[in-house]
This record gives C-alpha cells, structure tokens and sequence, in this order.
C-alpha cells in the first residue's frame, strides 16, 4: 500500500500526470458522455419509440388475421396491383360488420360506425415508411411472391400492430439491397430502380 | 478502500467531485443520445381512409386528367396527375394544339389556388364592419334570388350590373344568357384586353376576331411591344413556335427585332431591340410600309393602298422615335428581303391614348408585306367583348344617382387590376346589394356584401376557346379533376340555381340542373350546328379523354381575310395624361410571366418566383435607366415616390439598362389590400396610378398613357433578389468593360 502510494507520489512528482490530469479527466468525460449518447439513443429506440402508436380504433389484426384467417388481401386488396396496399375503405370494415350483430356494441365498434355515420374516412397512424426519396412498390413484391410478414412481421400475431426495432433496422437500404443479390431481382441493384 | 479519505489519493485519483462530472458527463450523453433519437424520428403520418372509395379508385395509381388551365386566357390544356383523388401535379397537354406538352410557371402554380389556406370555404356574408362570417348557399341564394324575381317582374333588370371578364366559354354565355334574360348590362373588364387589337384585325383584315400569328413558319419577326414569350397572349404556345421560328424550319434561323421602350423577355432574346419613344410605334410601321410600298412600286400594293397619306418618311420617322436613322434603313431592308415575315404589335404600344391606330397600321405593314394569309391567318372567328371605359363611367354614374340595385362581380377584381381613377369603388359602396362569385376573398370580393365562395377550375365543368388561337377550330374542355375540396359551386351552378329559383324568364333561360349538364347540353348544340353525324355521347367521352376537340377550317374559312380594306391612316401623336413639365416620365407597366395582372400573386409558388430579367422576388420595383439614376441620384434600393394624376405609389429603384431614359418601368400584379395572406399587403400597384383615359377609338383603358414624377424620399431597402450585380465588374466577358 505505502509502497504503491509512493510510487504514485514518485510519479505525480514528476509532474507529468500533474499537468495531464485535467485534460485526462476531460477525456474520461468525454468517452462517458458518448457512451452515454449511445445509451440514451438505444434506450430511446427501445422504451420511447413510436413503433407501436395507438391508433384511432383501436383494431386488431390478431383478431382479423389471426383468429379469423382473413388474408391480407381482402382488406389491404391493392397490394398486388398499385405501389402501395392501401387502408380498407370504412365501406370494407362495414360490409362485413353489419352482419356481425354480436360484436356490434363493443366500443371499438361504435366507433366505426360513428366514422361510417359522419362519412368520414378514418385516420390510422402510419407505421411502415420508406423515406421519400426512396419508391417502394408494392405490387413487384407481392407479385413476386415475397409474404407480407418479410417486412411487416406476423402482423397476424399483434393486437396492435407495431413496427419492430429490427424491422425498424431491417427496412434500410442494405437490407433490400442483400435480398435483391439473393433472389437476382432484374434490375435489382440499379439505383434509379428505387430513387427516382 | 481508507485510501480513498486520505487528502493525497482523492487529490490524485477519484473525488467526490470528479464522481459527480463524471456522472454529468454520462448523463448529459445520455439526455442527448434520447433528443437525437426523439429528433430522428419520422414524424407520424396519418393514412386516411377513403369512406366509400369510387369503383376505379386504386391508391397509389396515378391517374391524368386532361383539362383546361384557367390561369389566363391563353386557353392552353393540361394533364393533372390525380392520386388518391387529388390532385398533385400539372403537366402540358401534349396533345393540345396551343400549348402541345408545354405550362408555364403561371399555370405549374396553380394548384396552390386549389389547396391555397386562404381559399373560401363557403359562402360568407358581409357582417357590416369589413368582416365576414360563414354562411350557406340556402340563406345566400335566399338573399339574391328574391331581388331578381321582384326586378323581372318590374322590368328592372336593368338595375343589375353584371362585371366579368372577356373569355369565352360556355360558362360566359351562361352569364350572357342570365343577363340577357334579366335585361341586366354586362361590363367585361381586363387591364390588358384585346379590344385594340381586334378593331385593328377588322380594318384591316377585315376579320372579326384575333388573327392567328404564325411565328413559327416566319424567317423574320418584328414585334411592337408584344412580349410574346413573356405575357402576351400565349407565351407558351408562342414560345413553342419560337422554338421552330429559331430552329429554321424554312432553312435558316429566324431573326427577331423588338421595338419596345422598355426590355422585355422577348426584347432580351430578339437579336434587334429598338427602343422607340413611347407612343411611335405606329409612326415607326407606316413609315416601313410607306417606303416598303416605295421600293416594290405602285403594281404591288393593294387597291387603294398606292399612297399612304400622312406617312413620315423613314428619316423623320426615326427622328419622332428617337431611333436611329441607319437603324431603320436596315430593318426596312431587312423586311424587304425576307421571304415570310410577319409583325406584331400588342403590349404597351396596343395600349397608348392612339393604339387603335397604332396597332392598324402594323397589321397594314403586314398586309404590304404579303403576311396577311401566310404568316397572319384567320382563326376560329371570334370577337370577345371588352367593355369601353364610357361603359364603366356609365355604371359609375348609375351607381351614384343610385340606380344600381345589385352587382354581381364574376371572377375578375377591377378594384385591383383597374385604376381607382374609374370610380368603381366608390360605385360599389352606393350599390345596394354586391355579391362578388370568387374563390378568394380578392380586393374586390371583400367590399361585397356576399361573397360566394367558387370552386378552382379543377373543380367544375366549363369550356374555353383559346383568345389567341390555333388557326384551327379547336375548344377545350374543362372537366373536374378531383371532388370538390369544400362547399362551393362554380358560376354557372351559381348562376343556374339563381335563375332556378328567380323563376319566369331567368328559369326558362336556363333550365340546366348544374355545370355538367349544362356544359353538355351546350357541346351537344354545337355538334348539332356543326352538322357532326357521329355519336354525341362517345364524341363527348373522346373529347373528355383527349381535352381539347379540334378540326381543321372549314372550306373557306381559310381565306377570311377581305382584301377591300382602306388604306390606314397617319396616327395621331402620342398623348399622355398629365404635363410633360410635371411628370416628365412616361410610365411602363409591365406584366411578369407569373404574377401577370395579378392573379399570381395568391399562389406563394408565383411570389417565390424571380422575375427573370430582374431577378426580384416577393416584391415591386421602379424601373429607372442609370443615366435617369444618376441625374436624380438614385442607387439600387432607393425608395422613390413615384407619383401621377390619379395617384402616388411608393417602391425601390431598380436601375435598369433596357428602360429610356425618358420612361420609367413598374411590374403589375402586387399591391393586393386583401386576396389572401400571400398577396396582401405585398409590394404596391401601378394599376392605381393610371389615368382614366381611353384609347381614342375603341374607349378601351389605355394603361399605357399616363405620365408619373419621381421624388426620392430618401428611405433605402434591401430588394429580395437572386442575382448579385448585372455588371461584368471590368471582367469584359461581353464586349468591353462598362463604366460602372
């Protein structure tokens, strides 16, 4: 102890250490407020994130796709002819609901009909984005028999739909990039394929 | 561990102190890493759904809409790309036989009009102090309708004044026909309208309409103040056949000569600019066409047309212009030599106190060059209205002994395109009752008592024959692109549930449910008169998809133009409202490639646009050559009060090279006292400057004739520009270094 204290006392009095300590301790402030950074922009991702917003009606592909094994295509029905899929018309959710007499009065339901009653559309939150300089086409991928769970994950598995962290990572450019090297999409990895 | 309370080691390794920086510093990191991570994020976006989406409706699939651009009265047709069932963006029509493909930035903009914040949302009633508030069309076709009932059962229709602008569609004569079975008067107002010009095309041409200029089959072109590739008439279809006129379809490249008194685009592209004295334009032709008539001798000319009495010679012709005399030779040689030329005149030199008679005797050049049926051909006959400025006094002075019950003001807003000197504010106030039909609270809109809120022209059925035409029949149709945003109607719904609920003469006159089938009903009676023997309902579907309905000229319509015209004569000297000794300028208005009159300025795209010579934006300006400048002492940015008979604007100086010394310049548009949050407040209107004073033929507003004064207050702004200096700052990139 007396010894190592010493040694440490030999080499503050060589004033080396003396004169670096405040920049030494600047640095070790600075490496934690990184660390810290990363931290809080990882904790941010995973706690504070929106990939799972609460949405107007508060609808449940478990239910729909799940339990009752409706494809995805009846209600999304545009995926495989247009770039994008579409939300259903609130005309779709009714013309199946007012048949369905015994869920009629559970609350989400009322709601639905209050947007079907007021003729207005409803606004769900967006949870699937590409940027806007990139055009993601829906129809090519649908046609080419990729499944909806590739990017959107087993939706038919969530009571709220959410968009999931790796999913968050995955639908960035080296993911598209690595699967159209795999599958040797025609035109693949041309850049004007997707930014134009 | 007991090193640690030992005053050496905590001062060499670990205080308490440093424990906690060091947390800080973590913390802080971590409080940035969550904000970046909140700043990152993409913001929520909503995915609205439709409520019952129509049968072809697919999202995400673009769908083009051929239609009609409404921006001016070029009448040049478009594509709107609709997704999800609006409207997103405009294209040229290829298939247009005006535009073929092109827009310009005036029509680009326009869909700012259709989504603009500003817009009426429905109708709305004057609350009596200056505001409005919301209403309905019940309760506002409820405050009109009754009126007109009780004034067509007394035979007062003529207490009702209609103010409108000169196109011509189907939507007009549906205003024609209300008028007409109310007994109303009609007053058909514009700044720039083409009454000078067509009185000229009649006397000379003997054609009732606007000539169609073929500048594309020319070799030689010499315009009389019309910007034609920048405000005049159609730029785009004339800068379209600029294009071929410059390419040399005949052979070799066309050769543009300009005469103006102030730059305009087309002067900065014409290989000649002559910048005649104001007023001398017509002076200037007959001259040419006098030594022209010289050079070929008597045989050539037409009848009658041997002598041209009271034509100057080309010296004395250059002295009044103030041109120089060699200059002239060059160009009567110039025109002498050319195989297909054709002249022009329009702009300010078709808007002096003399511009019938300046404008007839370039259309006479023309005839003397053999242009009249080459390069100057008939067209689609057709003679829009314009109202003369005897007209508006008439409705002026009616509104004052308070003969004028109501007025109904259909999409135009003289109180801002028209000079205050005519009184039509004043006359306004002491009407009765005005409903103003416009989908912007414009300056007119909001001194009326109702404004009924209109839709866009994307909105609603109507049709339109292009003002400056194809030399061919053509009518394009406008069709509904999207649904409506919000609770209006177009005029002609408007004007047929009036005449619906009015009853008698008004109801029989237009039995009509709305716009479409009246829109219809109307194409079907021209296919009718046309004598076409196909389908009218798949001739209609064609006409839907293509937008525009064309044919050839019928068999003789090609030679329209009667060869027993007189001789022109001598125009008179220029004249100008206000003394030369007081106002020693003569003041140039000018129109912008987007703002034009004024119906840009609402469209935030159009006041973000630099005017191209300029370069200024969101703004007004004076005009001055630096030689006026520097004699007045004016740098770039001075504020200078320029002032007339009728009125006093203040704006910056803008010293500029292509401007007499002897005319100072003003763009027209801005200086909107409603109209919107872009256009309110924005820069000043030389519009307010104008003297009442009419072209001494056709009593059109000669928005060229007033003399202003310039008085320096001594205030300096900084002008919103994007180019630095004109200058070559002594580089000589063109020529030799200039002085300044």
């Amino acid at each position: 102890m007396i010894a190592r204290r010493q040694g440490l006392e030999l080499f503050v009095s060589i004033g080396v250490f003396e004169a670096a300590r405040p920049v030494i301790k600047g640095l070790i402030i600075a490496v934690l407020a990184i660390i810290g950074a990363y931290i809080g922009h990882w904790a941010h991702g995973a706690i504070l994130n929106d990939y799972t917003p609460l949405q107007p009606i508060e609808f449940s592909h478990e239910v729909h796709a799940g339990e009752n094994e409706i494809s995805c295509e009846y209600c999304h029905s545009w995926a495989g002819r247009s770039a994008t899929a579409g939300v259903p018309s609130v005309e779709t959710c009714v013309g199946c609901h007012k048949g369905l007499t015994e869920v009629r009065d559970t609350p989400e339901v009322v709601k639905l009909f209050d947007y079907w009653e007021r003729g207005e559309g409803i606004p769900w939150v967006k949870i699937h984005d590409t940027p806007d300089f990139v055009h993601f086409r829906h129809k090519p991928h649908i046609r080419g028999g990729v499944e909806c769970q590739t990017c959107h994950g087993p939706v038919e598995e969530m009571a709220r739909v959410t968009r999931r962290v790796d999913l968050n990572e995955n639908l960035r450019m080296p993911w598209c990039i690595d699967c159209h090297t795999e599958e040797d999409v025609a035109n693949g990895r041309d850049c004007l394929t997707c930014h134009y | 561990m007991a090193a640690t309370a030992s005053p050496a080691t905590t001062d060499a390794m670990l205080s308490r102190r440093d424990i906690f920086k060091y947390l800080a510093g973590g913390g802080v990191g971590v409080g940035t890493g969550l904000l970046l991570g909140e700043v990152n994020q993409r913001p929520l976006e909503t995915l609205l759904s439709t409520h019952i989406p129509p049968e072809d409706f697919s999202p995400g699939m673009d769908t083009w809409y051929n239609t009609l651009c409404r921006m001016c009265p070029a009448g040049c047709g478009i594509s709107v790309r609709v997704r999800e069932g609006r409207a997103k963006k405009i294209e040229g029509n290829p298939g247009h036989p005006v535009n073929r493909g092109g827009t310009c930035a005036l029509g680009q903009a326009s869909l700012n009009a259709l989504y603009n914040p500003d817009r009426l949302r429905s109708p709305m009633r004057s609350d009596g102090e200056g505001g409005f508030v919301e209403s309905s069309w019940d309760e506002a076709l409820e405050a009109i309708a009754p009126r007109l009932g009780a004034m067509q059962s007394a035979g007062m229709g003529g207490r009702t004044w209609i103010l409108t602008g000169g196109s011509l569609s189907s939507g007009e004569e549906a205003l024609d026909k209300f008028g007409e079975a109310l007994g109303a008067n009609i007053l058909r107002l514009g700044l720039d309208t083409p009454a000078t010009e067509l009185a000229a095309a009649k006397a000379i041409y003997g054609f009732n309409g606007l000539p169609h200029y073929d500048i594309a089959k020319a070799d030689l072109v010499v315009s009389f103040g019309a910007d034609f590739l920048g405000a005049w008439r159609s730029p785009v279809g004339y800068s379209k056949a600029y294009g071929e006129f410059r390419e040399g379809g005949g052979g070799h490249r066309g050769y543009l000569v300009q005469v103006e008194s102030r730059m305009s685009l087309t002067g900065v592209n014409a290989d000649e600019w002559l910048p005649a004295r104001p007023g001398t334009e017509g002076a200037l032709a007959l001259a040419l066409a006098a030594e022209l008539l010289g050079r070929s001798g008597p045989d050539a000319a037409p009848a009658g047309w041997e002598d041209l009495p009271g034509a100057l010679s080309l010296d004395e012709a250059a002295a009044l212009a103030d041109l120089p005399a060699e200059r002239l030779h060059a160009l009567a040689e110039r025109l002498a030599s050319a195989k297909t030329p054709l002249v022009l005149g329009g702009g300010a030199a078709g808007a002096g106190a003399n511009a019938t008679e300046t404008l007839t005797c370039v259309a006479a050049l023309n005839r003397v060059l053999g242009a009249a049926g080459t390069t100057v051909r008939p067209n689609l006959a057709h003679a829009p209205r314009y109202s003369a400025l005897s007209e508006i006094e008439e409705f002026v002075a009616g509104a004052a002994n308070g003969e004028v019950s109501l007025v109904i003001v259909a999409g135009v807003d003289p109180l801002h395109d028209l000079p205050d000197s005519l009184g039509l504010r004043g006359a306004l106030d002491r009407a009765e009752l005005v409903v103003a039909l416009d989908s912007f609270p414009s300056d007119t809109a909001s001194a009326a008592d109702w404004i009924l809120a209109t839709d866009t022209f994307f909105e609603t059925w109507d049709d339109d024959i292009s003002l400056p035409g194809t030399g061919k029949l053509s009518v394009t149709l406008q069709q509904p692109v999207q649904k409506r945003l919000y609770d209006t109607l177009s005029v002609t719904d408007i004007v047929l549930r009036l005449a619906q609920r009015s009853g008698g003469a008004l109801a029989e006159a237009l039995p009509h449910e709305d716009a479409e089938a009246y829109t219809r009903s109307e194409w079907a009676t021209a296919w009718t008169n046309l004598g076409i023997q196909d389908d009218f309902d798949a001739g209609f579907r064609q006409v839907q998809q293509q937008g525009v309905w064309v044919a050839d000229l019928a068999e003789g319509m090609a030679d329209q133009f009667s060869a027993e015209a007189a001789a022109p004569a001598a125009p008179p000297e220029p004249q100008f409202a206000g003394d030369a000794s007081e106002y020693p300028f003569v003041l140039h208005p000018f129109q912008t490639p987007g703002l034009r009159e004024g119906k840009g300025a609402r469209l935030p795209w159009i006041q973000e646009l630099p005017d191209p010579q300029t370069s200024v934006a969101y703004g007004s300006w004076v005009e001055v050559n630096p030689a006026t400048a520097d004699g007045l002492d004016l740098r770039d940015g001075d504020v200078v009060e320029v002032s007339s008979q009728a009125g006093t604007v203040t704006a910056p100086v803008l010293r500029y090279p292509g401007v007499r010394p002897d005319v100072i310049a003003m763009p027209l548009g801005q200086g909107h006292q409603a109209n919107g949050r872009y256009a309110q407040g924005r820069g000043v209107n030389p519009a307010s400057l104008l003297a009442a004073r009419g072209d001494d033929i056709t009593g059109a507003l000669a928005w060229a004739a007033t003399r202003v004064a310039l008085r320096k207050t001594g205030e300096r702004v900084r002008m919103t520009k994007t180019s630095g200096v004109s200058r070559t700052l002594g580089r000589q990139i063109l020529g030799p270094a200039d002085e300044h």
